[in-house]
């Protein structure tokens, strides 16, 4: 079988101790933040936009008691 | 106290289900579980699968072992962002260690001071010259030292580096170059054509 330079030259070393820690923890990181970001936002925005439907509908009904 | 035990004992049990039956997943499956709950503990089965190539790859770049330690956590943590951009259309090793090259180029390329010369439109770029130029077979390109070839390859330019790479070390077909760089079939040819030139003459400027 030909013999193929290129994979010769591909090195086999382990990977250093403590990259697996800092890429996870990174990582937990980035979710932590993207949550907040999302918590703040897009859900916050729509509870005051639901909350607000919710107590114009409210106030409709009452009127229509009244 | 026991509150907090059975709390410990819950989050552990919970914790060690999800990572065992990760593991039973292709690498398909666990992308697409990634993307859709952002969950770091299926995040640490890819990152135990591929952290050893990626640094090996990334090794070869950076001719170091701190500069390849950083250059792999960097890597993981671009993957994490942007794995939603894997469509599956090739196998996910290959598109990953084609998003390892382009990102190890990038960091070659860093400071190199080559923003103008990037910009500029090089004579030996076009099909026309290139077209003047004789191929190297694979042949050719198989005999060489590989001690001599790994010297070459530093002397080149990391993207014609990293195509030889796809090619040759992680056989990676025309088909799937054509997706992973967007461009069209002849259009891989000529790159691989360019990188082989390039790489045979650096090789021979050595001897």
């Amino acid at each position: 079988m030909e013999q193929n330079p290129f994979q010769e030259i591909e090195t086999n070393k382990e990977v250093p101790v403590g990259v697996r820690k800092n890429v996870m923890s990174e990582i937990a990181s980035i979710g932590l933040i993207g949550d907040f970001a999302d918590l703040f936002t897009v859900k916050l925005a729509s509870t005051i936009g639901d909350l607000l439907t919710s107590k114009k509908n409210t106030s409709r009904t009452t009127d229509k008691e009244k | 106290m026991s509150f907090f035990k059975s709390i410990y004992i819950v989050l552990f049990s919970t914790t060690h289900s999800v990572l065992e039956k990760s593991k039973d997943l292709t690498d398909s499956e666990l992308v697409a579980q990634i993307v859709a709950t952002n969950n770091s503990l299926l995040f640490s089965t890819l990152y135990d699968r591929y952290s050893k190539k990626v640094y090996n790859k990334c090794y070869s770049f950076a001719r170091n072992e701190d500069e390849a330690k950083d250059l792999t956590q960097d890597v993981f943590l671009k993957l994490f962002i942007k794995l939603h951009t894997f469509k599956g259309k090739a196998k996910f090793s290959t598109w990953l260690y084609s998003f390892t090259y382009n990102f190890c180029a990038n960091y070659v390329n860093r400071d190199k001071g080559r923003k103008m010369s990037d910009e500029s439109d090089t004579m030996d770029n076009h099909e026309y010259y290139l077209s003047h130029m004789e191929d190297v077979e694979e042949e050719t390109l198989f005999e060489l030292q590989a001690s001599q070839l790994e010297k070459a390859l530093e002397n080149i330019d990391p993207e014609d580096k990293a195509i030889l790479l796809l090619k040759y070390q992680d056989e990676v077909s025309v088909k799937d170059l054509q997706g992973l760089l967007k461009v069209g079939e002849s259009a891989v040819k000529m790159r691989l054509k360019r990188a082989r030139i390039r790489v045979v003459e650096e090789h021979n400027k050595l001897n």
